[in-house]
């Protein structure tokens, strides 16, 4: 069981790293977002994450409106959180909450050349924090 | 389509390098998330066979879609045959001397309805930035979901001076449109969007964007109209994530930054305008484009559309506009340009046989003696 | 743009009195086979050779289409509907091409016998498919152009058709059975060409153009492949190759030739990014291909590498 559980962190950590999220492992995800956080970053509990795409599902109509306004949008992410696939994890946010949301990278846009740019107009970082368990933490590559 | 139109294409050598660069940047990374993501075939199949149902009884799903949302709070749900019909619905709720933030929409073009809100008397802006700068040229978009890719840098540049937008580079400029449409969305009274796939369930809109300019738009503003053409009804939630997930990967940028799941909430007043404009009344050969989930990607790769963008065509352009321009019936000539190469069908993630379209429209306007004169 | 009112019109007219496209007469375009060596040996079969005279035609279309590019979009755009049909061979006569043409059929010719192939050429049916009309969506046309054809071909006791390009290929082998309830057993040239050799490397790489129809309706691309490869000649493959393959712009020549040229150009600046030597098995990707630069029909560098 552990092994399968540390698989699919591993392999979700390498998906959100490929789609250019910063990734942090933490034991205490309360305690090291303090050190994260500043004025113009928004903090919220994600209800799900789908390993496979990186896509992360959050709840609440204030959540949303202050997650696109913020510079730096800040998910804590915890293990019973993540889910194998993107339907898995829509289903999992929708029992948990009626008005959700998906966010799987800082805002960014190509429509100038193609050239990409972050940070259109939402947040211009999009950062996941991973809590974890004391004994899982060591497994995580 | 004005056939003059097509020797502009021909002569405006940005529309094809625009093009073969978004081609060269973007078919590796389709066919990466095609090989990456195995699930994305099967989500099609399951989305294309929803869809056939659904329009194989849209008087029901349309009813059933409406219901959906009807008893919801804070929601006014209408129904509109026509683009004509839709723009008096929008005009009486929005009124005059507003500020309108649009996230980009299709179906809008195809009614002209920001436009028409200017005319009203009111201030409405294209939030994404590919839109805004089309906007600003008075041109239509030229890709789908790549409105702007015919601009250089430098003609974006000029154009967002327009608004005083200030800078040279891309980074500049996509800086300078944010804190510019900041403004206008912190001060926005109505929100306007289209929708990517509706569920007939649960009522819920699903769009999906990698700005955040859609978030933006449907959420700061007190009251928000989306535009829901009835070929976006699907029977579930799932149906309708499967389908945004594949309209991002079949354009390359994938997974998308923002998946929106819209609903009526506190706090907002929520207008849904279902739209039919023709799609009930689309003849039998028509019916497979309305599966259509409108990647573009039949568009990018089409050698004809890679010269002359989405000159070729009316609202839509490019092999997928050939049979959209059926439906709207607003067909002419230009599916004579097309050389019935195959490619679209070849990459399309619906598969649609659109080469069979277009000879079908061929077809159609030859036996009715259709074909005009010059 | 020409208007494809009278495109289709003239398209029509012309099949009807000639049989083909141009209003050609048959004699003018059908004469790759005078003075042909290996006439002695084909004789009486119900395998026929099927040109479908597009190669034939093409130098024809070539030079018509180089009118109509001039005159496109100027005012002389609208003289041309009026232009008589008949005289029009004179006018284009286009020598050297249609002998190069006309070489590239007999070249294929040889190589089926070569290849050791049993069949027979008859030229009085030997006809135009009709492409053209179904393409332009005028079924009708084309199904009473496809009942005539079909009809002549089974007077003869034809059973077995090669066929040598792509168009015709796919509208024989997949179209006539629906339009004009013929069952030929229809077979491309390079689907029969076997040389059981195993030859060494020739020396030669190619960057393969692969016609749509090959590539996508009869998904046949790797045939040419597989002569190559027992021929020992070596290519090299573009992203739009096969299933994926660029289309030459030819089908829209006689709506807006110059639109035809601009997506011409870009293919062929694609292909010849590689370097090699590029190759095409399609009379008409052939004359639109090379007017930027060199390019050959297949048919000439597999009867090279034969006869070597
Ligand atoms: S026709 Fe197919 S490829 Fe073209 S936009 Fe629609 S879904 Fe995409």
């Amino acid at each position: 069981m552990p092994n399968e559980v540390l698989e699919l962190l591993n392999q979700l950590i390498e998906t959100l790293k490929r789609n250019s999220v910063e990734v942090y492992i933490s034991k205490d995800a309360e305690r090291d977002v303090e050190r994260l956080k500043s004025e113009d970053s928004f903090i919220c509990n994600a209800l799900s994450i789908a390993a496979d795409t990186g896509i992360v599902f959050f709840g609440g109509f204030e959540s949303r409106k202050n997650s696109a306004l913020a510079e730096h949008h800040i998910a804590i992410i915890r293990r019973d959180a993540v889910c194998k696939n993107v339907i898995e994890a829509y289903n999992l946010a929708i029992s948990k909450s009626n008005v959700i949301f998906a966010t799987s990278t800082a805002s960014k846009t190509g429509d100038i050349e193609g050239k990409l740019i972050w940070g259109m107009h939402g947040p211009k970082k999009f950062t996941v924090v991973l809590e974890i368990s004391e004994e899982l933490y060591g497994g995580i590559a | 389509m004005r056939e003059e139109d097509i020797y502009k294409a021909i002569k405006n050598r940005s529309i094809r390098a625009g093009i073969l660069r978004t081609w060269e940047n973007l078919h590796n990374a389709v066919e990466q998330n095609i090989e990456r993501y195995r699930f994305l075939k099967e989500y099609a199949k399951d989305v294309k066979m929803a869809k056939l149902e659904v329009f194989s009884d849209y008087d029901r799903w349309t009813e059933k879609a409406m219901k959906s949302i009807e008893s919801r709070n804070k929601c006014s749900v209408y129904y509109a045959e026509d683009g004509k019909e839709a723009r008096k619905i929008v005009a009486e709720i929005v009124g005059r001397d507003k500020i309108i933030v649009k996230a980009k929409s299709m179906v809008s073009e195809e009614i002209q309805l920001r436009e028409f809100l200017q005319e009203i008397g009111n201030e409405v802006w294209e939030t994404d930035l590919g839109e805004l700068i089309v906007q600003l040229a008075n041109e239509k978009p030229m890709h789908v979901l790549a409105p702007a890719i015919h601009y250089s840098e430098r003609q974006a540049a000029e154009l967002l001076r327009k608004v005083g937008v200030k800078g040279y580079t891309a980074a500049e400029l996509a800086e300078g449109v944010r804190k510019f449409m900041r403004q206008k969305f912190l001060l926005a009274d109505v929100g306007i969007s289209g929708c990517n796939a509706f569920s007939a369930k649960t009522g819920r809109i699903f769009l999906v964007e990698n700005e955040g300019n859609i978030r933006l738009s449907t959420t700061l503003p007190k009251d928000y109209i989306a535009i829901v053409s009835i070929d976006k009804i699907l029977p579930s939630d799932e149906l309708c994530l499967k389908l945004v997930i594949l309209q991002a990967a079949f354009l390359g940028t994938f997974p998308p930054a923002y998946i929106n799941v819209n609903e009526p909430v506190e706090g907002q007043r929520m207008h849904v305008i279902f739209l039919n404009n023709g799609r009930k009344q689309a003849p039998e050969f028509l019916k497979e484009q309305l599966t259509c989930i409108k990647c573009g990607r039949c568009q990018i790769e089409c050698p004809i559309f890679q010269i002359t963008g989405s000159l070729w065509g009316n609202v839509y352009g490019g092999p997928m506009g050939m049979g959209w321009s059926g439906i709207l019936g607003e067909i002419g000539y230009e599916c004579f340009l097309s050389s019935l190469c195959g490619k679209c069908k070849e990459v399309c993630p619906m598969e649609i046989d659109m080469p069979r379209i277009i000879r079908e429209l061929r077809k159609m306007m030859v036996r009715g003696n259709n074909l005009g004169e010059v | 743009m020409y208007h494809p009112h009278y495109v289709i019109r003239s398209i029509e007219q012309n099949i009807k009195n000639t049989g083909n496209p141009l209003g050609l007469s048959r004699s003018q375009i059908n004469t790759w086979w005078e003075g042909w060596e290996g006439w002695k040996k084909v004789g009486e079969k119900d395998t026929m050779l099927f040109t479908g005279l597009l190669y034939q035609l093409t130098p024809y279309v070539d030079k018509l289409v180089d009118y109509l590019y001039k005159f496109e979009n100027t005012f002389l755009e609208k003289v041309t509907r009026f232009m008589p049909k008949s005289p029009l061979g004179i006018l284009l006569k286009p020598q050297k091409e249609a002998e190069h043409f006309n070489g590239i059929v007999r070249k294929i010719a040889d190589s089926l016998i070569k290849s050791g192939i049993d069949f027979c050429y008859k030229p009085e049916l030997d006809f135009y498919s009709g492409v053209l009309l179904y393409d332009m969506g005028d079924d009708e046309g084309f199904t009473e152009h496809s009942l005539f054809v079909a009809e002549k071909l089974r007077e003869k006791g034809i059973k077995k058709l090669i066929t040598i390009d792509p168009h015709t290929t796919y509208v024989l082998r997949e179209l006539y059975p629906e339009y004009a309830n013929a069952e030929f057993e229809v077979k491309n040239y390079l689907e029969i060409l076997d040389f059981k050799s195993k030859k060494e490397n020739e020396n030669i790489t190619l960057t393969l153009h692969d016609p749509c129809y090959y590539g996508r309706y009869l998904e046949i691309s790797d045939e040419s492949r597989r002569i190559l490869d027992s021929l020992g000649i070596e290519y090299k493959d573009i992203r739009n190759s096969g299933k994926l393959t660029s289309c030459c712009g030819g089908p829209i020549e006689s709506i807006s030739p110059k639109l035809t040229k601009e997506v011409a150009e870009n293919r062929y600046d694609e292909l010849s990014k590689t370097g090699c030597e590029i190759a095409t098995m399609c009379p008409i990707c052939l004359v639109n291909l090379r007017k930027f630069g060199e390019i050959k029909d297949i048919s000439e560098i597999i009867w090279g590498a034969v006869n070597a």
